[in-house]
């Protein structure tokens, strides 16, 4: 098992394209940051670091783009016929699911710490440029920055699953696009009751966006959770009997 | 390009079990589509097998099924006795081209190779060592999206070498390789063959797979058509072509002597059942000038048409 989470480590580290998203996603956050400090309220703006309004941007888009990383574990290697290779390799079906698992998760962990990173590195400077005192905890900064990377790994583990049981790229991730940036707003209108069991609502819950709406931080990660723990199961079954033509 | 690195490594191996394949009352159904229809075959060390029949014969389907990429509707396919799937280190023991695109054009040849051979447990110094051996270590750190057609099946044949393995399938492979690409896979296959080592090789161009195979496995519409030694699946109907000014002559001395020939009209003789000493010994015994006498080229495809169209029947 090892062996197969190195090597999905090594594919990872050597498409170019990880390193496209991940300078995009650098560029969404500082972009959403700036904005975010400049038009800020001095009232606003002095809370302390960890409860900056900035913050925000890297709450919002790291998960997302843990589920973008997740989406293209299964779904690059159909588009490119590399899944031959890699299951003749290993022919051990759930083993090189369990390792793409591990190493997404990791690939969203690290994405989740360059969006915090770069939140920061340009929000302090401009606080202190606007005459803010900055204030922090520790121990409260690393539970935002430990529920983060917790609801990003879930929204890999998702998007892992959802890419093994759909195959086709595109269609995957127009439909998860499009099912968190339209769909689940639509719903959520229609039948405002259950909207908060939904995937965004629940991966919003565990990051602390909007608590008075949402489920607890706990009880988001145990939803989101059970959806991955679906989707990843899914995506196995369908995977055991799929032939690989 | 070097043509035998595996020469060192296998001296001194045990001998492969035999068969090295075996495909066993194998049938695969898609929907309603029969792919493999109760096809049984036997792969064996030491020679280059041929896998030959026209597009959609289901050649691939198979060999995707002896390497567990797709599970048959019925029957077994082994590997050294043992499903693809139970080996305990396939890519040590089965090297394999598939397709040629089968790796992210984003990723340079190099790096592509190294994935697979961590994902094998493999040194990362072997991947420098199969550049070499395909001869692509100029564009080794190019994105392998940009290889031509023939860098391509070079860069998936390496990948078949990186477990230095006893057993090579290989679909097409000579897809897009120019002629001394050819030699060259020729040359190496005969020489890993040589070693004790089993190759099964699909082809639907018969002339390379008359350069390459030893023997042939000819299957149509799924079902198996014939398993023999190449030579003998000419042989059977070798056609020679005699020019000479004596045609009558000729024509009847071959006819008494048992052998099948035709006349054409602009002379020549088409003579089947023999070779070529021994027309030209009867001619010469029957007193008649020779002029020209040469095996017809497409015998291969005549006999394998031959075959393949019987079935269709």
């Amino acid at each position: 098992m090892n062996i197969q989470i190195g090597s999905e480590f090594r594919k990872l580290a050597t498409t170019r394209s990880i390193y496209a998203m991940l300078a995009g996603l650098a560029a969404v956050v500082a972009l959403g940051v700036v904005a975010i400090v400049t038009d800020g309220q001095p009232g606003a703006l002095s809370a302390p670091l960890e409860r900056q309004a900035f913050l925000h941007v890297s709450l919002t888009i790291a998960p997302l783009f843990g589920l973008l990383l997740g989406l293209r574990a299964f779904t690059d290697e159909f588009r490119y016929g590399s899944i031959v290779p890699t299951l003749l390799a290993s022919p051990d079906r759930r083993r090189v699911l369990g390792a793409k698992l591990v190493a997404t998760a990791g690939g969203g962990i690290a994405l989740t710490l360059a969006a915090t990173a770069v939140s920061i590195a340009i929000g302090a400077p401009l606080l202190l440029a606007k005459g803010v005192e900055i204030t922090w905890s520790a121990s409260a900064m690393a539970e935002v920055v430990g529920r983060l990377v917790g609801a990003t790994v879930l929204w890999t583990a998702i998007g892992v699953g959802l890419g093994l049981a759909v195959k086709h790229q595109v269609a995957a991730t127009a439909g998860a696009l499009v099912w968190l940036l339209a769909a689940e707003g639509i719903f959520s209108g229609l039948v405002p009751n259950v909207a908060k069991y939904f995937p965004g609502a629940a991966g919003f819950a565990i990051v602390g966006i909007n608590p008075a709406d949402l489920l607890t931080p706990g009880l988001g990660a145990l939803l989101l959770g059970s959806y991955a723990a679906v989707a990843v199961g899914v995506g196995a079954v369908l995977m055991q009997r799929r032939n690989i033509t | 390009m070097a043509a035998s690195t595996t020469a060192d490594r296998s001296v001194g191996r045990a001998p492969l079990g035999s068969p090295a394949i075996s495909v066993r009352g194998v049938t695969k159904r898609f929907g309603k589509v029969t792919a493999v229809d109760d096809l049984s075959l036997e792969v064996h060390p030491g020679v280059v097998t041929g896998f030959l029949g026209p597009n959609g014969a289901g050649k691939s389907t198979t060999l995707r099924i002896v390497l567990g990429l797709v599970a048959p509707t019925e029957g077994t396919a082994t590997v050294l006795g043992m499903p693809y799937r139970s080996l305990p280190e396939p890519t040590k023991t089965v090297g394999a081209v598939l397709e040629t695109q089968s790796f992210n054009p984003l990723r340079s040849g190099r790096n592509h190779l190294r994935v697979l051979a961590s994902a094998s447990g493999i040194p990362q110094r072997r991947v420098d060592e199969i550049l070499e051996l395909v001869g692509l270590e100029a564009a080794a750190r190019r994105n392998a999206g940009t290889y031509s057609l023939g860098m391509r099946q070079r860069l998936a044949l390496g990948a078949a070498l990186l477990g230095d393995p006893r057993i090579l399938i290989l679909d097409e492979p000579a897809n897009g390789l120019d002629p001394q690409g050819i030699r060259w896979l020729r040359d190496f296959l005969r020489g890993f063959a040589a070693e004790g080592n089993a190759v099964l090789v699909s082809s639907h161009v018969l002339t390379e797979m008359a350069q390459l195979a030893d023997e042939a496995i000819v299957i149509s519409r799924g079902r198996l058509v014939r398993q023999a030694p190449l030579s003998q699946l000419t042989s059977d109907s070798r056609e020679l072509v005699v020019v000479t000014p004596e045609a009558g002559r000729l024509a009847a001395a071959l006819h008494e002597r048992g052998l099948e020939v035709a006349t054409k009209d602009d002379g020549e003789l088409h003579v089947t059942g023999a070779d070529a000493a021994r027309v030209g010994m009867i001619a010469f015994e029957t007193r008649v000038p020779v002029l020209g006498l040469a095996e017809k080229e497409s015998s291969l495809e005549d006999a394998f048409l031959e075959l393949t169209e019987e079935d269709a029947r």
